[in-house]
């Protein structure tokens, strides 16, 4: 510990503060954002206005609010087949927040568990991890994911379980250089000598100093799932017809890119924002928690 | 004749989310060619802000006043980046507890010596080297000319501080500013690269001033020193002024917390905790921990007492009512 | 009776890998160490960074197992015993509080935690028994449901000795424990450890560079250098007559505060030594002022000496079929 350490801490915590309170609207409005769209997934049976499925060809292609001509009964229009494009983005969110969290959970838990033991163990444990951690890497994730999807067949829980079982390198990596620290600390070597287990020790005394590291991993993650599984989804690969995905409703408006143009901005403007809100509020959890602050 | 740096009158102001902080208040002190100044306090006395402030090296939302900030004649709180930056390192060198954190990692010590020497004087590249060979030797490195070639990581920390101190004195300053030099190093190490500051100090009419927080380290090395607590100099002196006669009861509390001293087997202590420097300041900052307040301690302002013409202390209380009874305090 | 701690020719070998394909190299970190310390003495332990005194306080605590050699509490192997065992025998209070306290956990997390993990008592019983060694250690007992951030520095390394004692050892390892605090706060924890040894009656083994501290702790003294004993002795006498080379030079580079003094100049080396690839002979001799011929040819034994232990050529009585001797357990090394 420097001298006059008191003062530079107070001087870090004084510029902690100024960079939180900035950074914290960027936190407030991601997780505003977030939030609305979490609201909207959960509630969509009473917000959507249409049956998502529902298709009537005679109302195909109906443009959105802010065209001239729009039907005020599809307040988005309708896609080619005539759906309520309103209610399809709705239930769409369901399955972009479900991708995002399931495989962020499946794809943390794998990461962090493998991460902690590298970390804490070292040596020969360490070493196997690291090889399996480099070949993963060494992987293209994409041609896999479209590869395993071809053997095992398209479907929502085929791409959750794929892309959880592949984005996981980032969480190992950052959980073992935080383990790493960590376990250099002295309070880990005193709870050895107060006769703790390994397992406590990894739980009780790592895990909590790790855990904000996970987090913010976990946004990044989830925000890549999101988008990887929009352009699985767009190729074709992802989640299949006619379950409302946002990557799908791309895919499908890509036929009508001339003349309709905003079947893709819609589903698109839904997964830029997404995106960026995720992204945003994992930036400013990163300064709240001050992770951003460590060498 | 005038001193080679004075300080007159710094302030050191932080602001933080709870309120400006007064790291450093009214501290002045004038340092003369070839002479050692110790600064000497606890964590959070400002001393090393103070010495940073002179650098112009303070965090960047930390500000600065000082009535007097005059190095060798030239008003160093008008000067500009460029002419401040040309006097550190040419006329004004630094040197940090951590030589790990202060030496480039990726450079060989050579490069770095020479670089810091071109910089500033420019010349054939061929001269610096033999300069930085010369030097090397003079604080004592072994082997200097294998050495250039060495990577900061490759030295003990021994070796590191002296290659540091090296790099400081490339160009020859006339003050040295050296901030905890030791403190990071072992015991036999750290008397070797005192007594190298102290012959160079000699040999070479360098001033120094020494931040520290070992009174060891100040009794040995300083001609001069300044006492700090909370942000302000409670005591300058002489150090035989000092030791002989420490006047502020801080000093004298901190001279009963070493250990070593035999005889008692409980050492003194100064109960309490540094107050915090924010908000406003009434009275005697150390009236808190005094074993001698009084009511008065803790109203108005008290300024620094002349004992003697180079000694004087910041207390309501004449120098001699508190050394005569030093009071055992318990924690 | 048993000494308190035993530590019978300790040896800890580490493998270091030059390089990710290099060759191992072997660093013995600390290569023979014998005492005793008898029940309620505090042994000082000093020596430079890096000549294996944190090694060492590893081994006696059992976190890991030792190259060769035992080290024995009450005069039973530290491995053999049970975790629990081992955590009411000794524990350790370290140097820097900042990184000993978790700080995710509350001050009385911290404390029970022991307790916790041996399932001790009842929520309430640990939550008394952590109240009452916060008494012990002068702490409010506000400070319980704080963080070690909330804490000042001396305030944490309270807080740190409490965890220590909760489990009631019987011996305290300091391994630096007021080095990273300020003058006023070492003294004031110094002085804690003073009346916490009385009223628990521990045997401290305290590691510490600061000599002044040493002295004013100490009963014996232990100087290590590279991984080996070079002197032990009753605190008093080895601080009135040291006898090793190295414990003068580390005597002499005291800085007391006494102005009329100057820097000393020690005569020792600037070359700190390589534990890779440690010198023949007696492992001082490149610093030594006073070296002679045999000292890099032979490793000294630590031998008695006015009281004390001392492995150093000035000191031996050096008959020549000892010497023949030494040299052959020099090679079998």
């Amino acid at each position: 510990m420097g001298d006059d350490a008191g003062r530079t801490a107070e001087l870090v915590s004084a510029r902690r503060f100024a960079r939180r309170a900035r950074r914290n609207t960027s936190a407030l409005v991601g997780g505003a954002i977030l939030l609305a769209v979490v609201f909207i997934a959960l509630a969509a049976p009473l917000l959507a206005p249409y049956d998502p499925y529902a298709q009537d060809l005679s109302r195909r292609l109906l443009p959105p609010i802010f065209f001239s001509g729009y039907d005020p009964d599809h307040l988005l229009g309708t896609d080619g087949f005539g759906r309520d494009y309103l209610s399809r983005l709705i239930y769409g969110a369901r399955i972009t927040l479900l991708i995002g969290v399931s495989v962020m959970v499946i794809s943390g838990l794998i990461g962090t568990t493998l991460g902690l033991l590298a970390g804490y163990y070292g040596g020969r444990i360490d070493q196997v991890i690291m090889f399996v951690i480099n070949t993963r890497l060494a992987l293209p994730v994409f041609l896999v994911a479209m590869a395993v999807v071809v053997v095992l067949g398209a479907s929502l829980w085929g791409t959750i379980i794929t892309l959880g079982l592949f984005l996981w390198d980032r969480f190992a990596v950052v959980v073992r250089s935080a383990t790493q620290q960590a376990a250099s600390q002295d309070y880990v070597t005193a709870a050895k000598s107060i006769g703790c287990t390994n397992r406590f020790i990894l739980l009780n005394e790592i895990l909590p100093n790790v855990m904000n590291a996970v987090v913010i991993v976990g946004t990044i993650e989830m925000a890549y799932a999101i988008l990887l599984e929009a352009a699985l989804s767009f190729l074709g690969f992802g989640v299949q017809e006619p379950t409302p995905s946002w990557g799908l409703m791309l895919a499908q408006a890509r036929q009508y890119l001339f003349f309709d143009a905003w079947l893709l901005y819609i589903p698109g403007a839904a997964l830029f924002l997404v995106v960026l809100a995720i992204n945003l509020f994992g930036d400013g959890l990163r300064d709240l928690l001050g992770l951003g602050e460590e060498p | 004749m005038s001193a080679l740096l004075e300080v007159g009158k710094l302030e050191v102001e932080i602001p933080t989310s709870a309120g400006l902080l007064r790291a450093v208040r009214g501290v002045s002190f004038a340092v003369e060619k070839g002479e050692v100044l110790c600064i000497v306090g606890e964590s959070g006395c400002g001393k090393s802000l103070t010495s940073l402030a002179l650098m112009g090296l303070l965090p960047r939302r930390a500000r600065r006043r000082a009535e007097v900030l005059r190095f060798a004649g030239q008003d160093l709180s008008s000067a500009n980046r460029a002419q401040l930056s040309r006097l550190r390192g040419e006329r004004i060198a630094m040197i940090f507890q951590d030589p790990v954190t202060s030496l480039n990692p990726v450079f060989k010590i050579g490069n770095q010596l020479i670089e810091v020497y071109l910089r500033h004087r420019g010349g054939s590249r061929d001269a610096a080297r033999e300069r930085a060979i010369a030097l090397l030797e003079t604080v004592g490195v072994p082997a200097p000319r294998e050495r250039l070639d060495s990577y900061p990581h490759q030295l003990s920390g021994g070796l590191r501080q002296r290659a540091m101190i090296a790099m400081a004195l490339m160009c020859e300053p006339d003050l040295l500013i050296a901030d905890e030099p030791t403190t990071a190093l072992d015991v036999t190490i750290q008397a070797q690269v005192l007594a190298l500051l102290k012959r160079l100090q000699r040999q070479l009419g360098l001033a120094v001033i020494l931040i520290t927080h070992d009174l060891g380290v100040v009794a040995r090395m300083a001609d001069r020193v300044v006492v700090m607590y909370a942000g302000e100099i409670v005591e300058q002196a002489t150090a035989e002024e000092l030791f002989a006669r420490p006047s502020h009861p801080y000093t004298q509390g901190l001279m009963r917390c070493l250990p070593g001293q035999g005889g008692a087997q409980r050492l003194g202590t100064i109960p309490g905790v540094v107050p915090a420097m924010t908000g406003a300041f009434e009275g005697c900052c150390f009236a808190e921990r005094c074993p001698y307040a009084v009511a008065e301690c803790r109203q108005g302002r008290k300024e620094l007492t002349p004992l003697t013409s180079t000694h004087a202390y910041r207390c309501l209380l004449s120098a001699d009512a508190t050394a005569g009874h030093l009071r055992e305090s318990v924690a | 009776m048993n000494p308190a701690i035993e530590a019978r020719d300790l040896r800890r070998n580490y493998r270091l890998r030059r390089g990710i394909w290099g060759a191992q190299a072997e660093v013995q970190a600390v290569s023979g160490v014998s005492f005793r310390v008898e029940r309620g003495a505090v042994l000082g332990l000093v020596g430079e960074s890096g000549c294996g005194k944190s090694t060492l306080a590893r081994l006696l605590l059992g976190l890991e197992p030792p190259s060769a050699g035992e080290a024995l509490i009450d005069g039973r192997p530290v491995g053999e015993m049970d975790r629990q065992e081992r955590a009411r025998k000794i524990q350790i209070v370290f140097q820097d509080p900042n990184s000993s306290l978790n700080p995710r956990k509350s001050v009385l997390s911290i404390l029970t935690m022991p307790l916790r993990v041996h399932a001790i008592g009842s929520r309430r019983e640990r939550e008394e028994r952590a109240i009452e060694i916060l008494d012990h250690v002068g702490l409010p007992q506000r400070v319980l449901h704080s963080r070690p951030g909330a804490l000042s520095g001396g305030q944490r390394q309270r807080v740190a000795i409490a965890r220590a004692l909760i489990m009631r050892p019987e011996i305290l390892i300091c391994d630096e424990p007021t080095s990273a605090l300020d003058v006023s706060v070492q003294a004031q924890i110094l002085n804690l450890l003073q009346d916490l040894r009385a009223e628990f009656r521990l045997t401290y083994i305290l590691i510490s560079h600061n000599l002044a501290v040493i002295e004013h702790m100490a009963t014996r003294v232990a100087v290590m250098y590279l991984g080996r004993l070079v002197e032990e002795n009753a605190a008093a006498a080895l601080f009135a007559t040291p006898r090793h080379p190295y414990t003068k030079a580390l005597l002499d580079s005291v800085l007391t505060p006494d102005p009329t003094e100057g820097v000393p100049e020690t005569e020792l080396g600037a070359g700190a030594p390589n534990p890779i690839d440690p010198p023949a002979g007696c492992r001082f001799h490149p610093r030594c002022p006073e070296v002679m011929a045999a000292c890099p040819r032979l490793d000294p034994p630590l031998v008695p000496c006015s009281g004390g232990l001392v492995a150093c050529h000035l000191y031996q009585s050096g008959s020549a079929d000892e010497a023949e001797r030494r040299k052959a357990s020099a090679h079998a090394e």
